[in-house]
């Protein structure tokens, strides 16, 4: 009988190995793909858990009577854009994902056309406002349905800032230092995150340099960071840290402003209706004095980054069609009546026919009314320039945030803080 | 009738034969023990093949492309180029690869040493020595995404358990995830789930150490520093160094105590290999750069592997 050497055992080995790969694939791909007719859908676990149980009966109630089913996996964000990625590089995942700022630029490649289904969307609710065509439009071809805008305003303590001689909320920066040094001092001081929180961190941050007038780059991509009016942005938050904020702002994660808020610790932060909503679930006594306000004005007035959710089809799926319509049905009066009531305002439509109905909570509760009409002033990443791959990579690699909080810290210069977040930049958008 | 029964039972022996034909043909052919070994050891090498080198080789394949996640203009060859930029990032020169080096040198000899004090401990009898050898694996086989929850509490900017002891002791209270603390509170926290690693498998190397030896030499007169020097640390040496050489490899690849409790930052004052490869990989999509940030040392580590084996072999 033949001896099996080393090497052919090896060679079979490797033959073995091939034909198990080949013969893997496409099982595989079998075994994450919806069967025909089926759809899957991943999205973000909400922190009002009822909304995930009204949004699984209602779109399991569209899938039954439309024939199908949809398995619906909620998730943190932090695994969203990981199987997103997963999705992309590998052709196999969930049918449809819900993503965040610009991702569908970033990820365009793999997402279907669904111009058609947003177009038609669009027109039955009164037009989209600008900030869903900024994150989900890619050179003219609609990548990702708009949802909504996770809205994002001051929340404050009214009593306290009545307390310090202000009996409205400051609507510029320079008078919400002056208001935040008295609060300092009484004890209260703001909290607006500088550290390595995606949300809250970066919608400061970035808010505060557009309406400084700075910006990353201009509207053809060209790095603008360096200018005279991204320095008087970064000297506003020297004096603001050093005289109205708490230290620890620069270790903030995007859970710390709401805890700092709700054990009485700051008198206001930055934050969508989530404050406001667990204080008011745990009786927190002090929620009957907790307002919103809009973001004050900087030099270049009012110009908020806004948080743009959307859901994309990925280009992999056996069913299209179903996919489109269930994308129409997310965004129908069917869907949006129980889920803009129950998500609190935190799910804010990015069409204007909910405006001005009176059954969403902007428009019957007083203390949520700043959140009204709030995607009008808001830009996604990459504003004024394109919403590019690039522009989601500086975010995500927190360049912006460690700008402003390395300078709150202490720990670099004006011009050193500039320096570093110009290096990263210029690596980042010349790959 | 009969006639088809008398096929069927022809064709049953016909089969029965064959079988045992192929069966014997077998075990002959596994009688041969070098056969029988290749046998023993394929399913083994076919999942190393599978989960090691299969990821390994396409890493480095892919350290050497631009590849990015649904671009499809990527996947290029570069050559070294991953490697040549990421060297000329400070981000990557003065803080990836400093906090790296710091975080292993930092936490693995003290791992070693407090996992060596505990194996010790453990290997004394006392009362309820089992569950206490039991309790103490609980903070390495928590999940530790689950355990971590636990240090976001302590290490909280407003609400930490830890500054408010300290305020009531009458101490400042501490950013401990600020700039100048979060490397070493991450590192504390990797000390806390890799000790317990040290201390079974040394407790184990320490159960095989000859008594009858340590009797002798305590007989001889010899203390307790001498015979814990020259009669158990060099029987357990080679446990220490594989021991150890697995925790520098773990320890340099952490990404899971770091993303969880600092992403990095704060200003990449905790940025490491593992959470910057998995930054620039999935998050910002550039999976050849991952790859390249990932093998960046691969090199380092090989040599380490390398001296560590052989001294082990050398002592052989």
């Amino acid at each position: 009988m033949k001896k099996l050497s080393r090497r052919n055992f090896l060679k079979f080995g490797g033959a073995t190995l091939a034909g198990a790969a080949v013969g893997l694939t496409p099982l595989g791909h079998m075994a994450v793909m919806a069967q025909d007719g089926d759809l899957s859908l991943q999205t973000w676990g909400h922190f009002i858990s009822s909304s995930n149980d009204l949004l699984t009966s209602l779109v399991n109630s569209w899938a039954s009577s439309n024939g199908t089913s949809v398995d619906i996996n909620y998730t943190g964000f932090g695994q969203l854009a990981d199987t997103l990625s997963t999705a992309a590089a590998t052709g196999a995942g969930p049918d449809l994902i819900m993503m965040l700022h610009a991702r569908p630029h970033q990820f365009s490649e793999a997402l279907l056309d669904v111009s058609d289904v947003v177009a038609e969307v669009g027109e039955a609710n009164g037009g989209w406002y600008s900030i869903a065509e900024e994150a989900c439009m890619v050179d003219g071809v609609w990548r990702a349905m708009p949802w909504f805008l996770a809205a994002h305003a001051m929340v404050y303590r009214e009593d306290l800032f009545a307390e310090a001689g202000y009996d409205t909320f400051p609507d510029t920066w320079e008078g919400l230092l002056e208001a935040g040094t008295t609060l300092k001092d009484m004890g209260a001081p703001l909290g607006f995150s500088v550290g390595r929180a995606d949300g809250d961190g970066n919608n400061f941050c970035y808010s505060l340099l557009w309406s400084f007038g700075g910006a990353v780059t201009d509207a053809d991509d060209n790095i603008v960071l360096d200018s005279p009016e991204t320095r008087a942005a970064l000297e506003f938050v020297q004096q603001l840290y050093n005289d109205a904020m708490v230290d620890s702002v620069t270790t903030w994660d995007d859970g710390a402003n709401n805890r700092a808020y709700l054990a009485g610790e700051v008198s206001c932060t930055n934050n969508a209706s989530s404050v406001l909503w667990a204080g008011r679930r745990d009786g927190i006594e002090f929620m009957a004095s907790t307002n919103h306000a809009s973001y004050p004005s900087g030099p270049a007035g009012l110009v908020q980054f806004s948080q743009v959710h959307s859901i994309g089809v990925l280009n992999y799926t056996a069913n299209p069609d179903a996919a489109k319509d269930l994308l129409r049905y997310i965004n129908s009066p069917q869907v949006w009546q129980p889920m803009g009531l129950n998500t609190f305002a935190f799910n804010y439509p990015l069409f204007h026919n909910y405006e001005d109905d009176p059954a969403m909570p902007w428009n019957f509760d007083p203390a949520l009314g700043a959140f009204r009409g709030l995607p009008e002033t808001g830009h996604t990443l990459g504003y004024p320039g394109n919403p590019s791959a690039a522009a989601s990579e500086v975010a995500s690699s927190f360049v912006i945030t460690d700008m402003f909080g390395s300078v709150c810290a202490g720990v670099a210069s004006i011009d050193e803080a500039i320096e570093t977040a110009i290096e990263q930049i210029q690596d980042i958008y010349s790959a | 009738m009969q006639e088809s029964n008398a096929a069927l039972d022809m064709i049953n022996s016909v089969k029965q034969k064959r079988n045992d034909n192929f069966l014997s043909r077998l075990r002959a052919w596994f009688d041969d023990e070098k056969r029988l070994g290749y046998a023993m050891v394929a399913p083994a090498l076919l999942l190393l093949i599978l989960l090691v080198a299969y990821p390994f080789i396409l890493s480095i394949w892919l350290s050497f492309t631009n590849t990015e996640i649904a671009r499809a203009d990527t996947g290029v060859f570069i050559g070294l180029e991953n490697y040549f930029k990421l060297w000329g990032r400070t981000v990557f020169r003065e803080k990836v690869i400093w906090n790296t080096i710091l975080y292993t040198a930092g936490a693995v000899p003290i791992k070693l040493g407090l996992g060596m004090i505990m194996a010790l401990l453990l290997n004394r009898p006392f009362p309820l020595r089992s569950l206490v050898r039991g309790l103490i694996l609980i903070p390495w086989v928590l999940p530790t995404s689950l355990s971590m929850l636990v240090f976001l509490w302590l290490f909280e900017p407003t609400l930490s358990v830890l500054n408010y002891m300290l305020e009531n002791g009458g101490f400042e209270a501490v950013q401990w995830l600020g700039p100048k603390n979060a490397i070493y509170s991450v590192m504390a926290v990797n000390i806390w789930r890799g000790t317990p690693f040290f201390a079974v498998v040394l407790l184990a190397a320490l159960q095989g150490v000859p008594q009858d030896q340590l009797e002798a030499a305590e007989i001889d007169g010899a203390n307790v520093f001498q015979r814990f020097f020259n009669i158990t640390i060099p029987t357990i040496m080679p446990v220490i160094v594989v021991s150890t050489l697995f925790s520098i490899v773990r320890t340099f690849a952490e990404m899971e105590i770091v993303w969880v409790l600092t992403k990095g930052g704060p200003f990449n004052s905790t940025h490491m290999i593992g959470t910057y490869a998995y930054q620039q990989a999935i998050q910002n999509s550039g999976i050849g750069e991952g790859a390249a940030i990932s093998l960046f040392f691969f090199p380092i580590l090989a040599l380490i592997v390398f001296f560590q084996l052989w001294y082990l072999q050398r002592n052989d």
